[in-house]
């Protein structure tokens, strides 16, 4: 079963010197519990590809299937809906509330998802996080707010996480650990996971790879 | 004498016209503007041929623009101290009205014409002076012929029935009060009273008692003091005097020992400057003085705080045999009021010797 | 080039510079405007008392009306007297006054020649005025305008009848006013303090990279303040233009107002130039403030370590201050200690006044922390807000008070339709056949004034003495401060009434006693009642008139007569009988309902213009807040989108904002009600009182409370909305994320 199928995807922006194709007949698709790295140079649409899967910007053209439905039906209301129960986003970086601890940040997520809070301290510890529950974001490390990121999305459960250069800002050792931590998590719970990467090490760990520089 | 007279009579319609809500021109304008608009504004011109009549003419002109009383005294005080003193009462006519037509009603606060007084004394390099208005017709202030009446307030000349004249004033600091006995017959200036002010033949209705004795009181800062000595009243009315062309006035009325009496004027300056005067002899003739019979020069001057002021002048009819020199006392004596000028005793000397009065005007820096 | 590069802050946000800029010219164009209407009150104050200082209005003892052969007589017997013939020249009261230029000269002695400074409307020259007369009711006054030591015979001083000695409280309202502009000040330093930080947090980053690549710190100041200056001068200058034009708008009506009360005209230019300088040298003040900053090195986030025992020691100085006060100095400072310990304990306050309880849901648990952050990060403006609608509140307190109490007072003083003087040497008996026709006279009584000696520590002085009929239903709807049960029964029985003054002086209270001399006879009498009596500094002791000694002989004497209800042939037959019965020319009469209209049409103005006032600072103050509100807002964008990417809806975002901001402006506003009360407590309380010996009651509306908050959730609401309209689409995070404060 497929969670991701996308069929001749069209998407330009409009810029000073006219309008700059992004994509052109883009399509591929991921099957149900696979991960898929987005690669390419920056500018080549890792990010507005994410975008355009959460709903978060729309396609010009194209059909964008997820999870089973067409996704191009939705309003934004659907689509909020299921970003908000379904599907995880991860930032290189700010993905915590800043006056919220680490604990609050991960409780948001999981009220927002309509998931117990019971768990949390669990994927807090499970991360490597206890003893910083009640730390603000800025007084721990880039790899710690990563982790907390992780635990967010962890914690609520999705089917599919959507994750843009998740360790870009950490550096190798820690990048590793959080990769590791995902990538465990991803295939303990058979979800699915787009991540845009530009470290190729990484994009080597997922099932599938598409460079968005050839289109393959 | 006189234009400092009109020029500050010309003012006060201009105050009036302010309060009115109406705007008011600068007096500047005032100044040289009256020859021209007086022409055609109903008031009577005084020329060649009109007569002094007495005493009908010691009262108000109404059919006349302006007018004045003015009294200037040579005092000398108990220890023989020279004591100046000065009193005018000017009117200025805003309608004219004639003789004939009675005044207007008094509780319509008429506003045909305005009042205005000044009172002054010089005594020991000091100056005192203050100034009053009153509109016309309501009885605040007027001037009567016989019995002789000019009041505004009460500073008021009234005369007795001895003859005898009354006047008193008071003002911020001082305050007069004086018996004046007019003595031999008016002197009418120019021809039987006519005054010539320019070449062409405009001029003023004159006469003035040259020779009035005078005693009472003056209280200075509270210090009173009896007084004595002659005095001199002149008697002015025209609607006109200034041509545009003419700047600046110098007055002066001098008694001499030997009994001689100087008036002169000079309206205007260097060249085009008219001149005219009255020469009584000390038997009591009166002789009119044409302009190319005097020479008037200033030979010094004193630097004041409204501006530099001629203090010494120099004075010669030579047909009379007179050469005077013309001085007045240190000190400053400015008329500070709504338009100041320079009003000062003077004492005589050279040819003969004597005291007298300077009027000065167009010499004020501000 | 160094100059560009820190300049190039504002190429990247022109907005800022704008706004900026209109904060700093709309500040000036407020004080200045502020401060030149006060400046001009007081000028046309002093140009008013000078006018009217020493004059009395001379009367004829035979009670006949005056004339100008009078006027002429005093004249020439060297009385300064200056005519005022007023014309009534329709309806609703207005007037005109005939003034003489010329016969003014006198008045002042300092100076000669006539002061025509009682130029323009109402005033024309005499003869227009008498012109007017001939058709319209009309009355000739003569005013004694430099004092005499003695008067000719027929002659007596009178107090100006149609004086309504509203003196004091046209000056408690100029005090407020003072008051008010000092606080526009504060109000307005704040906001430009608050904008320009903001900016220079910004900025801060761009100007560490400067110093890195060597510029120096102490170069980079000069520039900056440089900079400063600049803007300062370009927002003056046509900052004091506005506030010259604001003057000019507002000043319309309050001239007309002054010129009711003091019968002076409102200067027309004030002194411009010391005007501008003023306002100069405050906006320069401000500024260094501003700059203070600059000369830190660091972002002193600790600041508030001593803000609290500074508060804290503020407001109990302050408290303890304005209780004890005994000069109105002291009652200022201590007002301004009070404002600067609210200002500085505001933010701390709301900070434990916003924290979430630990087990809050979770989005209420973030908004709460949200505004903790807007709270800290908005603090400066955010006290500014609080003072301006702490002040608004204060001046609509004061203005209904005063309003009211006016209002009251007047009813008061104004008992009845007419107010008619009793011709000297007449009887009022004489009038009683008249009074006693009911098509006329619906109910009347007598009121004598007089003198009463007051024995107090061995010595006597003089106070004023009010009789009258005390049984009439005018005088007892009088309402008193203070009094002991059934005051009026006890008054009808020999006790007496004091005025505010005179108990405030002599510390009377209701029941106690009081030592008078009456006609040489010494008394003592109970206190029953004190009542307010506003403006009038002398002492004053009412009675009923059937306690008088027989042979007491009153210095005024005056009928209040009520008109029969479907009287439609107003007073004429009734003032024509009564000259008849007295058989003078015409009579002193006061049309009360007139004098009524007229008092309430210049307080309304004169209360316009100060609610006019605070409400221009609370929009200064309302505008600041949601700019500087929408940079913090906008820094911190990302994190308010981050719940659109987990999944709140566009409904959902707004609500969150829109309560957001919501809550900001209800702490706001929580914060600025106490100070409300607080103000409104000591001005009418302390500082008036201080300053003029009478209190107004003091009153609070919640009403307005409420008006006020509803204004200022609208704010919020426009704010919320804004923000919803222009966040962006997408959710690709920033490169450099700022605004992270927790």
């Amino acid at each position: 079963m497929t969670a991701i199928e996308v069929t001749d995807l069209h998407k330009s922006y409009r810029s000073a010197s006219g309008r700059v194709p992004v994509f052109q007949g883009l399509s591929f698709a991921v099957g149900q519990g696979h991960s898929l790295a987005l690669t390419g140079p920056s500018g080549s649409g890792k990010s507005t590809l994410l975008n355009i899967l959460c709903g978060l910007e729309p396609a010009d053209t194209g059909v964008v299937k997820l999870l089973g439905e067409d996704a191009c039906l939705r309003s934004p209301d659907d689509w909020a809906d299921l970003r908000r129960g379904r599907i995880g986003v991860v930032f290189q970086d700010s993905n915590l509330m800043p006056a919220l601890t680490l604990e609050e940040n991960v409780r948001l997520r999981a009220d927002l998802a309509g998931q117990p809070f019971g768990p949390v301290r669990d994927w807090l510890e499970r991360l490597g996080l206890a003893g910083l529950e009640q730390r603000y974001p800025d007084q721990v490390s880039g790899g710690q707010r990563q982790r907390a990121a992780l635990a967010m999305v962890f914690a609520m459960a999705p089917d599919l996480i959507l994750a843009d250069e998740p360790t870009g800002s950490l550096d190798r050792h820690t990048a590793s650990a959080v990769a590791d931590e995902l990538f465990r998590w991803q295939r303990h719970r058979g979800c699915t996971l787009v991540l845009a990467t530009h470290d190729l090490s990484l994009a080597d760990r997922c099932d599938q790879r598409l460079d968005l520089a050839t289109g393959t | 004498m006189t234009s400092i007279r009109t020029v500050v009579l010309v003012v006060i319609p201009l105050i009036l016209a302010s309060v009115a809500g109406c705007s008011g021109e600068p007096p500047e304008r005032g100044f040289a503007g009256l020859a021209e608009e007086g022409q055609d504004e109903g008031f009577r011109q005084p020329a060649q041929g009109d007569r002094i009549r007495l005493p009908a003419d010691w009262g108000a002109h109404p059919d006349y623009r302006i007018e004045w009383w003015y009294l200037t005294a040579n005092l000398t005080t108990a220890d023989g101290q020279p004591l100046g003193l000065q009193w005018t009462q000017f009117r200025q006519g805003l309608e004219p009205r004639s003789p004939e037509t009675p005044a207007p009603d008094a509780t319509l606060w008429p506003l045909q014409s305005a009042w205005m007084a000044h009172g002054a004394v010089s005594f020991d390099g000091q100056h005192w002076f203050d100034e009053r208005f009153a509109r016309g017709d309501i009885g605040q202030a007027g001037a009567m012929a016989a019995p002789l009446r000019v009041w505004l307030d009460h500073w008021q000349l009234t005369e007795s029935a001895d003859r005898t004249w009354q006047l008193s004033a008071s003002g911020n600091g001082w305050s007069y009060d004086l018996r004046l006995t007019p003595g031999d017959a008016v002197v009418r200036h120019g021809n039987k009273g006519f005054s010539a002010k320019t070449a062409d033949g405009q001029g003023s209705m004159y006469f003035s008692l040259t020779d009035i004795a005078i005693e009472g009181e003056v209280v200075l800062d509270g210090q009173s003091h009896s007084v004595s000595g002659p005095g001199w009243l002149d008697r002015e009315w025209s609607s006109q005097f200034l041509r545009s062309d003419q700047r600046g006035w110098d007055w002066f009325a001098l008694r001499l020992d030997d009994g001689g009496r100087l008036m002169l004027f000079q309206v205007g300056d260097g060249d085009d400057a008219f001149r005219s005067g009255t020469w009584i002899d000390p038997r009591g003739q009166v002789h009119s003085l044409a302009p190319d019979q005097i020479r008037l020069e200033r030979t010094g001057y004193r630097n004041t705080g409204r501006g530099r002021v001629p203090v010494r002048w120099r004075v010669e009819v030579p047909s009379r045999s007179l050469a005077l020199e013309i001085q007045a006392p240190s000190g400053e004596y400015w008329n500070d009021g709504l338009y100041p000028y320079w009003e000062s005793p003077v004492s005589v000397s050279g040819s003969a010797s004597g005291h007298g009065y300077m009027e000065l005007t167009g010499y004020d820096r501000n | 080039m160094l100059l560009r590069a820190i300049l190039s802050h504002y190429r990247r946000h022109p907005l800022q510079l704008l706004a900026l800029w209109a904060i700093l010219t709309l500040a000036t164009a407020l004080w200045s405007g502020v401060w030149t209407l006060t400046t001009q009150a007081r000028d046309s104050m002093t140009v008013g008392d000078r006018q009217l200082a020493g004059q009395q209005l001379l009367v004829r003892q035979d009670g006949a009306a005056v004339t100008v052969e009078d006027f002429s007589e005093l004249r020439r017997q060297g009385l300064c007297v200056v005519p005022w013939l007023e014309v009534s020249t329709g309806e609703g009261g207005a007037r005109v006054i005939g003034v003489d230029p010329l016969a003014m000269g006198c008045a002042d002695s300092t100076r000669s020649g006539p002061v025509p400074v009682l130029d323009g409307e109402p005033f024309v020259d005499m003869a227009e005025a008498a012109r007017l007369a001939r058709q319209q009711p009309s009355v000739l006054r003569l005013y004694l305008a430099q004092d005499t030591d003695g008067l000719p015979g027929g002659w007596q001083r009178q107090p100006d009848p149609s004086a309504l000695d509203t003196g004091e409280l046209a000056d408690s309202f100029l005090l407020n006013l003072n008051a008010l502009a000092v606080l526009v000040v504060l109000v307005s330093a704040l906001l430009i303090r608050s904008v320009y930080t903001l900016g220079l947090a910004q900025r801060r980053h761009g100007l560490k990279l400067l110093e890195r690549y060597g510029v120096q710190r102490r170069r980079l100041r000069r520039y900056l303040l440089l900079e400063l200056g600049a803007l300062a001068l370009l927002g003056a200058v046509p900052g004091f233009g506005l506030g010259l034009v604001l003057a000019e708008v507002l000043g319309s009506g309050f001239g007309v107002a002054l010129e009711s009360l003091f019968d002076a005209s409102l200067l027309a230019t004030p002194r411009t130039g010391t005007g501008f300088l003023v306002t100069l040298g405050v906006m320069m003040l401000v500024v260094l403030w501003c700059g203070l900053d600059l000369l830190r090195n660091q972002e002193n986030r600790d600041g508030h370590r001593w803000q609290v025992p500074v508060a804290a020691g503020c407001l109990i100085g302050g408290v303890a201050l304005v209780l004890g006060a005994d000069s109105l100095l002291a009652a200022f400072v201590a007002t301004a200690l009070l404002l600067a310990g609210a200002g500085l304990v505001t933010p701390w306050l709301l900070q434990r006044l916003v924290a979430p309880h630990r087990d809050a849901p979770p989005l209420r648990l973030w908004r709460r922390r949200e505004l903790g952050v807007l709270v800290r990060r908005l603090a400066l403006p955010l006290v500014a807000l609080q003072l301006a609608a702490g002040t608004v509140i204060a001046v609509h307190a004061l203005v209904h008070t005063f309003e009211g109490t006016f209002n009251q007072w007047l009813d008061q003083r104004l008992a009845g339709d007419l107010f008619i003087e009793v011709p000297d040497g007449k009887a009022v008996s004489a009038v009683v056949p008249v009074l006693s026709q009911s098509h006329l006279v619906a109910g009347w009584h007598q009121v004598l004034r007089g003198q009463v000696g007051l024995s107090a520590n061995g010595t006597t002085r003089t106070l004023d003495l009010m009789a009258t009929d005390t049984r009439s239903p005018l005088v007892r709807g009088w309402s008193l401060l203070d009094a002991v049960n059934s005051p009026w029964q006890a008054v009808s029985e020999g006790a007496v009434l004091v005025n505010e003054q005179l108990a405030r002086r002599q510390g009377l209270s209701p029941g106690g006693a009081l030592a008078i001399v009456l006609d040489g006879e010494r008394r003592k009498v109970t206190v029953a009642g004190i009542y307010a009596d506003y403006g009038r500094p002398a002492g004053e002791v009412l009675m009923d008139m059937d306690f008088l000694p027989s042979g007491y002989t009153p210095g005024f004497r005056s009928l209040t007569i009520t008109l029969p209800v479907n009287n439609g042939s107003g007073q004429g037959p009734l003032v024509a009988a009564l000259e008849q019965a007295w058989q003078v020319d015409s009579l002193q009469v006061r049309d009360n309902e007139t004098v009524h209209r007229i008092a309430n049409r210049i307080f309304r103005q004169t209360f316009a213009l100060t609610r006019a006032i605070s409400y221009l600072t609370l929009g200064l103050a309302v505008a600041a807040l949601l700019l500087t509100g929408w940079v913090v807002l906008g820094a911190r964008q990302w994190y308010y989108q981050l719940l659109t990417i987990w999944g709140l809806t566009g409904r959902a975002w707004f609500r969150v904002i829109f309560m957001l901001a919501t809550e900001l402006m209800l702490v706001v506003w929580a914060a600025a009600v106490p100070v409300g009360i607080a103000l409104t407590w000591v001005l009418v309380q302390r500082i008036n009182p201080l300053a003029f010996g009478w209190s107004l009651p003091m009153a609070v509306y919640p009403g307005f409370w409420l008006e006020l908050m509803a204004l200022l959730v609208l704010a919020a609401l426009s704010v919320a909305g804004a923000f919803y309209l222009k966040r962006p689409a997408t959710g690709v995070a920033p490169v450099l994320v700022t605004g992270g404060e927790r």
